[in-house]
């Protein structure tokens, strides 16, 4: 049983539609130009809009969803944020990956760079035991460094099973891991 | 959950600015209840100076509430709640943001409740308790209410200063209430009006006209674009 499927779905203003399985462990690669619709495909995964047209079944599902644009509350401290969401989504921060990202956590979130913001979302997104994890831009602000260590951490996890949406502007970073490449 | 909507809602700044918010309205009641009459005097014409202190609190609180439960809830939709709906899904988000906006409505209201009673009781000599004030807490409450639920339909993030206009709503039509106490105007909008609190049913239909909004919230929440 697929964990999202997807027949001829889409929206009146995309020229074309989407059909799609999302299977367990699945790491399904989007990429492409600008405006083609790669949003759009998260979004309606997600279950953020409704297709104009076609069929989006989906289980219920717990995802991590990483957004194109960085979505935090900017007024809270780092670590009182991601203690919080630790508690509610009954699950323990991956101590590893934020000493590797080196996010200052005593700080205000609005106080860190656009880069940390990121790292943090990033972080953010990995809390909990999510079914699928959607990440939309994911390098967007990642220097060199940080880009690696998040490939290494996506390669680790896909070891583990974790499924994956990866919507990017730089497909060969994750090629070798991707089941489907979705080229829009 | 709540700790997280806690956490994004009372943030180091804008604690201060309901903290600040209490202190002026503290000093506010301070100044319009304090007597410098001499304490037989206060307690000789102690019915007028209740009926006064009723009515100018009730007025106040009228004019006040809606702000501060505005300031409290317009900054109920906001972008980094998305990923929190993809991991716990809409309704869970919507029900808990629901409880938590409530809780704090009910802790606003204990305050002003609070307030309302201990103040004049140190401040002055001719204030007795009397229980009618319950049922004007339990008006405005409910009114607190229904301003918030207008403000949950209506105010998305993009727009939020909108909000205010809620606020302002509230109070032009609680004057309109006043000077023209038609039946018609209480049903479009069922607020504290002194006519109307005395029947019954106004009650009751105050209750339907919330969970009508509820209703409204709970569909839109399942099918409004994210």
């Amino acid at each position: 049983m697929p964990l999202i499927k997807m027949q001829n779905a889409g929206k009146n203003y995309l020229s074309r539609t989407f059909d799609l399985e999302i299977n367990p462990s699945d790491f399904i690669l989007v990429s492409g130009d600008n405006g083609n619709g790669k949003t759009t495909l998260i979004q309606l995964v997600l279950g953020f809009t409704r297709p104009d047209h076609g069929i989006v079944e989906s289980k219920k599902l717990k995802i991590g969803y990483l957004p194109e644009k960085t979505m935090l509350p900017m007024f809270v401290k780092v670590m009182p944020y991601l203690e919080t969401l630790a508690r509610i989504k009954r699950s323990k921060i991956d101590q590893h990956l934020l000493l590797s990202f080196n996010i200052p956590i005593f700080k205000s979130i609005h106080e860190l760079s656009k880069g940390n913001q990121q790292k943090l979302a990033i972080v953010s997104t990995f809390i909990g035991k999510p079914d699928l994890i959607i990440l939309d831009e994911p390098l967007s602000g990642l220097d060199y460094e940080s880009t690696h260590i998040l490939k290494g951490y996506i390669e680790k996890k896909k070891e583990e099973g974790m499924s994956f949406i990866v919507s990017t502007h730089q497909p060969e970073l994750f090629i070798h891991l991707a089941d489907q490449h979705i080229k829009l | 959950m709540i700790r997280y909507f806690y956490l994004h809602l009372f943030y180091s700044k804008k604690r201060t600015i309901f903290i600040l918010g209490f202190i002026i309205w503290i000093g506010l009641m301070t100044l319009l209840i304090y007597h410098d009459e001499p304490i037989f005097e206060q307690r000789l014409y102690s019915e007028q100076n209740q009926v006064y202190y009723e009515q100018i609190m009730r007025s106040l609180l009228m004019l006040l509430c809606p702000f501060f439960v505005v300031l409290i809830t317009m900054d109920h939709d906001q972008q980094h709640l998305k990923p929190m709906i993809s991991y716990f899904g809409r309704k869970k988000i919507a029900y808990l943001k629901l409880i938590f906006y409530f809780l704090v409505l009910t802790w606003l209201y204990s305050m002003f409740f609070m307030i309302y009673h201990i103040l004049p009781f140190y401040l002055t000599s001719y204030y007795t308790y009397d229980t009618s004030s319950y049922m004007l807490f339990l008006n405005l409450y409910s009114d607190g209410l229904m301003t918030t639920i207008l403000v949950f339909i209506l105010i998305k993030d993009k727009h939020k200063a909108f909000s205010i206009l809620i606020a302002l709503f509230y109070v032009l039509y609680s004057f309109l209430l006043e000077d023209h106490p038609n039946i018609i105007f209480f049903y479009l909008f069922p607020q504290f009006s002194a006519f109307f609190s005395t029947l019954t049913l106004a009650y009751y239909y105050k209750l339907c006209y919330i969970c009508l909004g509820l209703t409204i919230y709970f569909f839109q929440i399942n099918f409004e674009t994210l």
